[in-house]
């Protein structure tokens, strides 16, 4: 069968066939061919915006062509694979193979199966090692960089941080090997001198250099594609998204991106407003959403809102606001988004255990925050939860159905009729570049208790209903997160035996990892335990600027149950000014 | 005002769904900046009718869809294929004084389809259209089941390299992908269903006979 037969006989042939709107010159003459791969599917992979800003970024480079390739669904692989073709790149149909340069983008643990899926699709050995100078570089990056060790051995180099800068960097330092005939090894001795970039070969657990990840010093100056890809078909998020600023002042002790994001560096309004144009203009997308870590936190969204609303509605364009905190929660910002549903996330039960966390809200400013909410007519809340958190007690979990409780008298004091309360419960997951990094995770067993408690008390609650997590993906993400390079070995056992698209639970086999572990002979305990703080972690050598001083200090803290003031109120000295200047402390 | 696009669906755009065809329009028409009627209601959405399904992997030169917006039919046409998509360029505009009802009123289409190896079963392949009953086995979620097809054929023509139909589209449709597998699988000719293109589409006038769409379209202009 030829491909377009393949495509006929696929479950979703349009994500394969390309040919989307906005898709830049393919044809033109370049040195570098670089393709951008998404280990998930299309409709998961085109809602990833860091995608679609470093796709633009290389193809505005005039020696580079920059085409994508998303994981194929396994219909597709089968229909590939019985015919004979390999895994190829959206744009023109080139096999992976050929290219110059393969990126992988790996934004959580759950999708290290779908890195040796595609691999394999595309007849590429796992290992750097196995791999000669005919194949192209195989690079990582995303958020999962900040600990690359359990899958540093499959890449030949990764980019830590953000990737703006680096990938363009790198792009031309390939472009000026390839034209002097320098080999691959000659290649990676020049790249691991490019700020962010960790090259695994040319160091060992035992002798390493650190890598410091790359920043972007001017946000506000930073490139961002108004111009962008539009998907062909509906995908999970199927709006624009354009981020205000990168960082965050809140510092929740849990939070892997609210310290690996920083400094805090805002997009000035004008130039916010001036994207939010362009992007009408040249979209057409019916939803924005103004992305940040804590939109509401945003200093300048009022004058926005009050700027770009009347051309929003204008091209019936909605805004939406993710993200807002309870505390920053107020009238105009309810009244500019739709009234369907109302999103916070209290993280914990309690007062004690929020301020562990340091989640610097209390139950006055959610009382606050949701009366005004229920005055302006919203009868439905969604809560998030954590569970597993350190220190956590029964009480605190007792505390979330308290917190319910409250919510619902707090609605029948103003409304009748009906209230819907939604409460998400996840397992807390120690994540390196957090004060908890060193923090044990809960067995199975234990999560498993403590959901149905929580489950069990909420049923008593008319209105209110509870989802929750599961376990043992949430266990075995929590073994990734701090894993190191004895992992490899597992990922690619477990992938053989059959595990692929872990994250979607119909193809999760908790069974299939546990023996691969028992096979190769890794001891779970080893990474799900509490870690010495007297001993070095396999992601010590990435420096992401917050410094381990401040961590171990927000430790100590933490289970003093004290909370740390965001930087809002006064730099709290984390580290991070030494990569870029930090706007909250200009401002 | 009333206006409708005729516009091609080919190439990568072949493989869209109906649905997501909907989401396109909508987007390129925000993008030409286009003061289209919405719907009333808690979640407005532009008022866009679309005409009649084309089955996925099938090229057309002869597809329409009905909007009611504020500007020119010559200048709508300019407009949008300023930000159309590759694959969903305007071909012509009308301005029809009335609703149309295009996805009520199609009943045929016309479709061509490169073939080789027919040309010796000329005789009983455009004899199909004179036959009182020609029945073809349909496969629909797994079940299949014989239907007679006869009423649902209009014409059929074999040319030395492409075979040319006329079957019923619309609310009673004969899908043509099946139909040519069909007929390759019966006669043992070559011919793909990826390689099929529709060309034209009619609707039936008061006497009762096939008209053009473009012509049906002129029409309701003045």
């Amino acid at each position: 069968m030829t491909l377009e037969e393949i495509l006929l006989k696929s479950e979703k042939p349009a994500r394969y066939s390309g040919g989307e709107y906005n898709t830049p010159d393919m044809e033109k003459a370049c040195d570098v061919r670089f393709c951008i791969c998404m280990p998930d599917l299309y409709e998961v992979g085109m809602s990833n915006l860091g995608l679609k800003i470093l796709y633009h970024v290389l193809n505005n480079q005039e020696n580079v062509v920059c085409e994508r390739c998303f994981a194929p669904a396994l219909d597709f692989r089968k229909l590939l694979s019985e015919n004979g073709l390999p895994l190829m790149s959206l744009e023109t149909k080139k096999p992976l193979r050929e290219f110059d340069m393969v990126g992988f983008s790996v934004q959580y643990e759950m999708l290290y199966t779908g890195i040796l899926y595609m691999m394999d699709a595309a007849g590429i050995p796992f290992y750097a090692k196995d791999r000669d100078d005919s194949y192209p570089i195989i690079c990582g990056g995303g958020p999962s960089a900040i600990n690359p060790e359990p899958i540093a051995d499959f890449f030949d180099l990764f980019m830590v941080g953000e990737g703006e800068e680096t990938i363009v960097s790198l792009t031309s330092l390939y472009a000026k090997c390839k034209a002097e005939g320098k080999s691959k090894k000659e290649f990676l001795a020049k790249a691991e001198k490019i700020e962010g970039v960790y090259v695994p070969s040319l160091n060992t657990p035992e002798h390493r250099k650190t890598v410091r990840k790359a920043v972007i010093k001017d946000f506000d100056s930073c490139f961002y594609p108004a111009r962008q890809l539009m998907p062909t078909l509906e995908v999970v998020h199927d709006r624009a998204m354009l981020e205000l600023y990168r960082g965050c002042q809140n510092g929740c002790r849990f939070c892997q991106a609210g310290y690996y994001y920083r400094p805090i560096r805002y997009r000035s309004e004008k130039t916010v407003r001036s994207l939010c144009e362009r992007l009408i203009r040249e979209t057409g997308f019916d939803e924005i959403s103004l992305g940040s870590l804590s939109t509401g936190d945003y200093p300048y969204l009022e004058q926005l809102l009050a700027n770009i609303n009347p051309l929003a509605a204008k091209a019936h364009v909605h805004l939406a606001l993710p993200s807002l905190r309870l505390s920053s929660f107020k009238k105009e910002f309810a009244e500019s988004s739709r009234k369907s549903s109302l999103t916070f996330a209290p993280e914990a039960g309690t007062q004690r255990l929020r301020n562990v966390i340091n989640k610097n809200i209390t139950e006055e400013d959610i009382r606050e925050g949701l009366s005004a909410a229920f005055d302006q007519g919203y009868t439905s809340v969604k809560l998030y939860f954590m569970m597993g958190l350190p220190t956590e007690t029964d009480e605190d979990l007792m505390g979330i159905v308290e917190l319910v409780r409250m919510i619902r008298r707090l609605f029948y004091e103003k409304h009748k009729g009906g209230i819907n309360i939604s409460v998400s419960c996840s397992v807390f997951i120690p994540k390196p570049g957090t004060p908890f990094q060193w923090e044990p995770q809960i067995s199975v067993e234990e999560m498993r208790r403590r959901q149905f408690l929580v489950k069990d008390e909420l049923r008593k609650v008319k209105g209110a209903s509870f989802h929750y997590h599961d376990r043992e993906t949430s266990e075995l993400e929590a073994i990734f997160a701090r894993g190191d390079r004895a992992l490899a070995p597992v990922i690619v056992r477990a992938y053989q035996k059959g595990a692929v698209f872990d994250s979607w639970t119909e193809y999760f086999h908790y069974d299939i990892w546990e023996e691969a572990m028992r096979e190769i002979g890794v001891d779970k305990q080893k990474y799900l335990g509490a870690q010495p703080l007297d001993k070095p972690l396999p992601w010590d050598f990435i420096d992401i600027g917050v410094s381990r001083a401040f961590l171990l200090k927000e430790r100590e803290k933490a289970f003093r149950s004290e909370c740390t003031p965001g930087c809002d109120k006064g730099c709290q000295g984390c580290g991070a000014m030494r990569f870029a200047p930090c706007d909250e402390v200009k401002k | 005002m009333i206006l409708v696009l005729k516009y091609y669906k080919r190439g990568n755009m072949a493989y869209i769904s109906h649905i997501d065809l909907l989401r396109h329009f909508t987007r390129a028409f925000r993008r030409a900046g286009f003061e289209i009627e919405y719907s009333e209601g808690f979640n407005p959405h532009m008022l866009i009718n679309l005409g009649t399904p084309l089955p996925l992997g099938i090229s057309s030169s002869s597809e329409y869809l009905t909007v009611r917006a504020n500007v020119g039919k010559q200048e709508f046409l300019e407009r949008y294929n300023e930000v159309a998509p590759q694959g969903l360029e305007g071909v012509a505009s009308f301005a029809p004084k009335v609703n149309p009802n295009i996805a009520g009123r199609t009943v045929a289409a016309d479709y061509a389809v490169k073939q080789r190896g027919a040309e010796v079963h000329r005789k009983e392949i455009e004899g199909i259209v004179n036959l009182a009953s020609f029945e073809m086995p349909i496969t629909k979620k797994g079940e299949t089941t014989v239907k007679e097809v006869a009423p649902l054929i209009n014409a059929i023509k074999l040319y030395p390299d492409s075979l040319n139909l006329c079957l019923a589209a619309g609310n009673t449709t004969l899908r043509p992908d099946k139909f040519v597998e069909y007929l390759a699988d019966k006669f043992g000719f070559e011919a793909r269903a990826i390689d099929l293109w529709k060309y034209e589409q009619y609707v039936r006038n008061d006497k009762g006979v096939l008209l053009e769409m473009d012509k049906y379209l002129a029409g309701l202009e003045e």
